[in-house]
């Protein structure tokens, strides 16, 4: 009877490995392939914490964590999404820029529509995809789309940045307005740059919660630090100096 | 116009039927036998529901099916008028859209079709109903409605399955009435199909019996009640049916001590033997007369049916008597009583066996 | 807990514990409508309700789900007979098929659309090569996508109607001279009509309510292939109170749809 007691606890002990011990990561849906491998190298480093990843629009994880989703972490793909939970007093200390995103044209790799430019999205024979407004990438594109003065012919706005580009690798739409570190993840595609000046860069900022676990901050440092930062320009995000 | 001239022959897995009809137009003839004999499946071949196997229908020189010959007329082409057992009117539609559907079918505009109708709801009495669905008619009412619908649109053979069988005791007298009546005189061949040998004997000019898939007996109602030729036959008359053997006017009777004398001396051999129940008479003592059979027995039961009572007697000879129910008061009859039966030679029927 | 007046009598007490499950059941599909209605701006309503987004969202959900039930209707019947009253080899495959996109997750219906007739999809490819015709990011792209998800339910309903009717009166109509298109016009349908009603409002509720396969298949552009449930989810983003308002106006027309129907639908005519 004791061993058999002693061989279930040692099977329960080492089931978990971690025990309970996690972190519960918010992060907007351009960050999915840069954060999976930073979670991964983390709990590498950490063997005993577990990495749960929560990985959709910044603006949706915002209305969740508003009402009351259990988070630790928010990473958000714009700055408004962030100063909202700010100022809802969600968030613990200041948040801080952890990455840089810029857009940039994406087109399907044969590039049927024959786009290079941002002028080209305002022809009207073209199928041309952009992020909803509210959806960072969609807010960023309208932004850059003012600057360069051109009215894009939009014949949808997808709900998050992957869904638009999938659409854009399979064919489905002949160009649309995608971050570059969406080029580096998702195969099919061809990008073509936009010109500097009309270019905006997009700050990703990260912060811990007010009610979160322990185990946050460690997570945000580990972000922050070299090899975080080596992961994220891997994955094509630029990082603050 | 020939009226009807069928021989269906048709298996159904492990049943199959042979049989023949003769139907001449202005006449009902009904076809007679158990549940199983075979009666649904002779009326799906003849509405086309179902392919013959071998055999013909030919209705007025029309041939509906002819295997043979690689001929079938589909149902809808059939013109025949069906009156199911269930009546099957349309819950959807009321009385005028019930009755005139075959002519709205043919072309008819609905209009014109409904004004049709109103000679049957005067046929059938039905004034009142003509707006209403068959879910507010008594079963009485929708049997006469879906009689009306078969007849209205003027077909060449009217078919009636089991047409009384699904209306309470009570109103079957007046529907057979009524059926009667709009039967006799109408010029196409009648089909009737029944179990309830009253049914047959009082709706058809014609009775052909039909046990497992094959006619045993055809005749005039009353030929078939005097000479049934089948147990089942003898028996749905109500009559007294027995077996024995004829000797000079003699009947040794299987089974029985006692014999029974009939008029009829030269069939001899083995018979059937029938006697009607009225024929039977009671007395409460030993009656007069030579010629008779006479013979003390008991009461075995006693069952009053309405105007009539019937009398099961004991030993010697089991039979079952039918009289009214003033004279079973008067002789004071009940279980047990002893009583003296006596019929006349006449009256006991033969047929060789 | 009080029970309403109109209510039948029931010669004894109901059992206590099919009464407090019921319970249970019934608040489960309360209480989100509350926590709606609790939220709801009540103030700002009508004006959110009345402008752009609401408005061409309701015009296009109305007008691709009315069309996916139509459509649902005229194919989904004839199916629906052929299943049911036809015997043919691989039966059960094609009832499984037909089926299929009532257990499949939406958005997976929705890319198998793509694949199928996107533009680069195995047939939408040679139909754009041929008429320039395209289906996504179209209202016929809502109104497919629609139509996929809502028919299976009116095709279910149907069949299993047609399968209850035991030919009785179909061969009395056979008899009375019906031919057998006649048949199913006179008899047939008016006898599955509360069933096939059923189905009709189940695919209409249906396709009103599809979110997946839509956005995935037709895309998301206000004005052209944005219906209310999409204005939603994309609202949610942006200002959750404008979201509140699409929802309101998404039940306000469901809620009236079945209370205008009531009883006459879902009973027995």
């Amino acid at each position: 009877m004791r061993r058999a007691v002693a061989f279930l606890g040692l099977a329960l002990a080492a089931c978990g490995g971690d025990g309970d011990r996690s972190v519960r990561v918010f992060a907007a849906a351009s960050l999915t392939d840069a954060f999976v491998e930073i979670a991964s190298a983390f709990e590498a480093e950490h063997p005993d914490i577990d990495v749960e990843l929560n990985l959709a629009g910044s603006s949706a994880l915002r209305v969740q964590i508003l009402e009351g989703a259990p988070a630790d972490v928010f990473a958000a793909a714009n700055e408004p999404a962030m100063t909202a939970l700010v100022d809802a007093g969600e968030i613990d200390g200041a948040p801080v820029v952890f990455a840089l995103n810029q857009l940039t044209i994406a087109t399907p790799a044969d590039n049927p529509g024959g786009v290079t430019e941002l002028a080209d999205l305002a022809r009207p024979e073209l199928r041309v995809g952009l992020c909803a407004v509210g959806v960072p990438c969609g807010d960023l594109a309208r932004d850059v789309l003012d600057r360069a003065g051109v009215v894009a012919s939009v014949d949808t706005d997808e709900p998050n940045v992957r869904a638009l580009a999938a659409k854009i690798a399979d064919g489905e739409l002949d160009a649309g307005l995608v971050y570059a570190t969406d080029v580096v993840a998702v195969e099919g595609l061809a990008s073509w740059r936009i010109e500097k000046q009309t270019n905006i860069v997009a700050p990703y900022p990260i912060a811990t919660l007010a009610d979160a676990g322990p185990d946050a901050d460690a997570f945000v440092a580990f972000v922050l630090s070299p090899d975080g930062r080596r992961i994220l320009t891997a994955h094509g995000f630029g990082v603050p100096s | 116009m020939t009226g009807l001239d069928a021989h269906l022959v048709a298996s159904r897995g492990c049943f199959d039927l042979d049989i023949a009809l003769r139907i001449e137009p202005g006449r009902t003839a009904a076809l007679l036998g158990p549940n199983g004999a075979g009666k649904s499946t002779a009326v799906d071949c003849l509405a086309g529901l179902v392919a013959l196997d071998g055999g013909r229908i030919v209705l007025d020189d029309r041939v509906l099916d002819d295997p043979d010959k690689g001929r079938f007329v589909p149902a809808e082409q059939r013109r025949l008028g069906v009156v199911f057992q269930d009546h099957r009117l349309f819950e959807h539609l009321d009385v005028l859209d019930n009755i005139s559907f075959g002519r709205r079918v043919a072309g008819d505009r609905r209009r014109v079709a409904r004004a049709g109708a109103a000679r049957w709801i005067e046929a059938f009495q039905l004034q009142g109903l003509e707006h209403r669905r068959p879910g507010g008619l008594s079963g009485g009412q929708a049997q006469r409605v879906s009689i009306a619908r078969a007849l209205a649109f003027d077909p060449d053979l009217v078919v009636l399955d089991e047409p009384l069988s699904a209306l309470d005791v009570e109103a079957r007298p007046r529907l057979r009435r009524e059926l009667i009546a709009q039967l006799r005189g109408h010029p196409v061949p009648r089909l009737v199909i029944t179990h309830d040998p009253g049914e047959a004997f009082l709706l058809a000019d014609e009775i052909h019996v039909i046990e497992d898939g094959r006619i045993t007996q055809r005749g005039a109602a009353d030929d078939i009640r005097r000479h049934p030729a089948t147990p089942y036959v003898a028996a749905l008359a109500g009559t007294n049916f027995l077996t024995g053997v004829n000797d000079r006017g003699e009947l040794l009777l299987d089974g029985l001590a006692r014999t029974l004398r009939t008029a009829d001396a030269h069939t001899a051999g083995p018979v059937l033997i029938t006697v009607a129940p009225r024929a039977i008479s009671l007395h409460r003592d030993e009656p007069d007369g030579s010629a008779r059979n006479a013979w003390p027995t008991t009461v075995a039961a006693v069952e009053p049916m309405g105007e009539t009572t019937r009398i099961e007697l004991g030993e010697p000879l089991p039979l079952t008597v039918e009289i009214t129910p003033a004279a079973t008061e008067d002789l004071g009859l009940a279980p047990g009583s002893p009583i003296w039966a006596a019929v006349k030679a006449t009256e006991v029927n033969i047929t060789p066996a | 807990m009080s029970t309403p007046a109109r209510s039948r009598r029931l010669p004894q007490r109901p059992p206590p514990v099919f009464v407090l499950l019921g319970a249970l059941a019934a608040a489960f599909f309360a209480i989100p409508l509350v926590g709606l209605l609790a939220r709801a701006p009540w103030s700002d309503l009508v004006d959110l309700v009345s402008g752009d987004v609401v408005l061409d969202a309701l015009r296009i959900s109305l007008l691709s789900s009315l069309a996916a039930a139509t459509l649902s209707l005229l194919f989904g019947v004839p199916l629906a007979w052929v299943l049911s009253r036809v015997e043919f080899r691989g039966k059960s495959l094609v009832r499984a098929i037909v089926t299929l996109p009532m257990v499949l997750p939406p958005v997976v219906g929705g890319a198998a659309l793509l694949f199928a007739l996107g533009r680069r999809g195995t047939i939408g490819e040679p139909l754009h090569d041929a008429t320039g015709f395209l289906l996504p990011f179209s209202i016929w792209g809502v109104i497919v996508a629609n139509t996929f998800v809502a028919m299976p339910f009116l095709v279910i309903t149907v069949e299993g109607a047609l399968n209850n009717l035991d030919g009785r009166h179909e061969a009395a109509a056979t008899t009375l001279g019906a031919s057998r298109l006649t048949v199913f016009r006179l008899v047939t349908l008016p006898m599955i009509a509360p069933s096939l009603r059923a189905g009709v409002l189940l695919a209409w509720a249906r396709a009103l309510g599809e979110f997946g396969a839509t956005v995935t298949f037709a895309g998301n552009l206000q004005g052209r292939t944005q219906t209310l449930p999409l204005a939603v989810f994309v609202a949610l983003e942006q200002d959750r109170d404008t979201a509140i308002a699409i929802s309101l106006v998404l039940v306000a027309i469901s809620l009236g749809v079945l209370v205008v129907l009531r009883d006459r639908w879902w009973s027995r005519a």
